[in-house]
């Protein structure tokens, strides 16, 4: 036996990334309330953990309404691909109708009890065998009745027999605010075993969906709001970013970044699953080591994935051809794919989910992401930092190398937003800096850090021309390149400097 | 005028069996105006409560004349019972 006792079962809800953020599930035969302000998808929720049920664990579910009728959510579901009228007649979902009939006055005379909404909520969960059940909205059920005491009492008692009939179940709530109380009529006093919060934040302008696992009595959960978005033919996928454990192996097999003499910098080419962040001010050459480093990959037969946000399809490839590469081929080869994709069609969260996806299906060897910059305008900073942690760490489990830009905002010097968030993921930094030399704009590379890996420490020079980059010679006598200030040192003040460690 | 009700009740229970009461009370009364009445247990018959959508037990469906009528609670005043179903 197990000395701690018997643990709080979960049921698997199936709902993409929910598990995760709920160490298993759903308690299993208890009830959970999910409290939400109006439009943060409690009514997805409650539908798709009845469909997950039907779709992948062969559990059927009754979904009991007292807010929109049957009709309107077989209509309005039938977005994410859930077939409830199919369902219905292949005898694995049963709705019992509790919505208002406002063509019917209803009047109340004397004392009552939900006696026959229980009755009816047995009749469904025997008739289809259900091992799920999904109540919405407490809300909607308060306001058909003007004795909420007795209302109270109802639910408290469905919640029991239920338990009794050992289903699963979820019960919806209306938040006023997303700051207040749990819920509103004080539904939380007689359903407070487990409570999940759904958010819909209105952040730097953006929306911002999150989940929250308040409590879940007798057994474990992730705490703290996880990012969640809605997406059509799929419903809720939640993004469970502290999902991310350092376990991912490390190799020691090199690969090319594309261009000979980078590689030498790096003592011999990246580490294959490493994360390399690129940063420099708009037209360094980002880009270019981006395209080098996909022809890199390509030469050598391995599949090449690339997401574009700055540029289109053809700005690429033509860009491309310039450098002396050529994607079309590439492509034709089946070696590289190119996802171009404007940041601000769509929210951040369906982007992460979108890449994660991209990835999955076509099996990479490496990806690069141009630029990490141009999605940082459509998001707010937090969802900005957990979407690059999150991405980090997926293609880090894949094991493939990951090379992401990273735009500066001045053309001198500085960094920006996304290496300070970053560059502790990052296993290789390298830096482009414009170097103002004699009244001409050069242009440097060093390398930063790179680790598990000697590599140059010097800030060299390089040239642009039709076959790609050119690395070159350092740059001797100036000091001040990575903070913008480029000052050039006469040859007696070098030669002081070096003598200041002779050691004689 | 013909009337035509409905009462969901749920079991022996309190309630109702004193709506039953008053509402075949009420049919005495007025005896003049022929009256039918249904009485549908819940408790049994589960699944005839899902076409009337029936959430509260007791409750009084007027299914004649139209339009429908639902009283919902024990009926216990008369003479609010009386009028709602449109008795003088």
């Amino acid at each position: 036996m197990n000395p701690k006792g018997p643990e709080v079962e979960k049921l698997i809800t199936n709902i993409n990334g929910f598990d995760w953020i709920s160490n298993g599930g759903l308690p299993l035969n208890r009830t959970t309330l999910i409290s939400g302000t109006a439009g943060s998808a409690k009514t997805i929720f409650a539908t798709q953990f009845l469909s997950e049920g039907i779709i992948k664990s062969n559990e059927s579910g009754v979904f009991v309404t007292f807010e929109e009728s049957p009709e309107e959510i077989r209509k309005n579901m039938r977005s994410f691909g859930w077939d409830i009228h199919k369902w219905e007649s292949e005898g694995k979902w049963c709705f019992v109708d509790a919505s208002p009939q406002p063509e019917i006055d209803t009047l109340e005379t004397g004392v009552y009890d939900m006696a026959a909404l229980l009755a009816r909520i047995e009749f469904a969960i025997q008739k289809v065998g259900a091992v799920r059940v999904s109540m919405d909205s407490l809300g909607a059920f308060f306001s058909q009745f003007s004795d909420r005491a007795t209302v109270r009492k109802e639910i408290f008692r469905i919640t029991y027999a239920l338990k009794k009939m050992e289903v699963t179940s979820i019960i919806t709530a209306e938040r006023t605010d997303e700051l207040g109380s749990i819920a509103r009529f004080g539904v939380e006093e007689f359903v407070a075993d487990n409570v999940i919060i759904f958010r819909n934040i209105l952040d730097e302008e953006k929306r911002r969906r999150t989940i929250e696992i308040l409590k879940f009595r007798g057994t474990t959960h992730q705490k703290g709001e996880f990012p969640f978005t809605v997406i059509p033919g799929e419903g809720i996928i939640v993004i469970p970013l502290s999902a991310i454990e350092l376990k991912q192996r490390s190799s020691d097999i090199r690969v090319t970044s594309g261009c000979t003499e980078l590689d030498e910098m790096c003592n011999g080419g990246f580490y294959r699953d490493s994360i390399i962040l690129v940063s420099g001010a708009t037209g360094t050459g980002k880009t270019l080591i981006v395209t080098q480093f996909m022809n890199g990959g390509a030469e050598k037969n391995e599949r090449c994935l690339l997401f574009a946000f700055e540029e289109s399809r053809e700005q690429l490839f033509r860009n491309a051809t310039g450098w002396g590469v050529d994607f079309d081929t590439m492509e034709k080869e089946g070696k590289l794919k190119v996802v171009c994709e404007y940041p601000e069609t769509m929210s951040l969260e369906d982007h992460l989910i979108n890449i994660k996806k991209a990835i999955d299906e076509y099996k990479p060897n490496r990806v690069a992401i141009d630029s990490l910059s141009a999605l940082e305008r459509v998001s707010s900073l937090r969802s900005f930092r957990e979407f690059v942690i999150s991405i980090t760490s997926f293609i880090k489990h894949k094991e493939v190398a990951g090379l992401f830009t990273s735009t500066t905002p001045t053309l001198l010097g500085g960094t920006s937003i996304t290496e300070t968030h970053i560059s502790t993921i990052t296993d290789l930094i390298i830096l482009l800096r414009y170097v103002e030399l004699y009244g001409e704009t050069r242009r440097g590379i060093t390398v930063l850090k790179m680790r598990g890996s000697m590599h140059d420490k010097d800030i060299r020079e390089f040239q642009i021309d039709s076959t790609g980059i050119h690395i070159g010679k350092p740059f001797r006598n100036v000091v001040g390149i990575l903070t913008g200030n480029p000052v050039q040192l006469s040859p007696v003040e070098m030669q002081r400097t070096a003598e200041m460690f002779r050691n004689d | 005028m013909r009337y035509a009700f409905k009462l969901y009740v749920y079991g022996q229970t309190g309630t109702s069996i004193i709506a039953e009461r008053n509402i075949r009370e009420l049919i005495e009364e007025i005896r003049d105006i022929e009256c039918s009445l249904e009485i549908i247990d819940i408790l049994t018959s589960p699944e005839k409560s899902m076409e009337d959508k029936i959430i509260a037990t007791p409750t009084l469906v007027r299914t004649d004349p139209q339009p429908q009528i639902k009283l919902i609670g024990d009926m216990s005043d008369t003479d609010f019972l009386k009028a709602m179903l449109g008795f003088r």
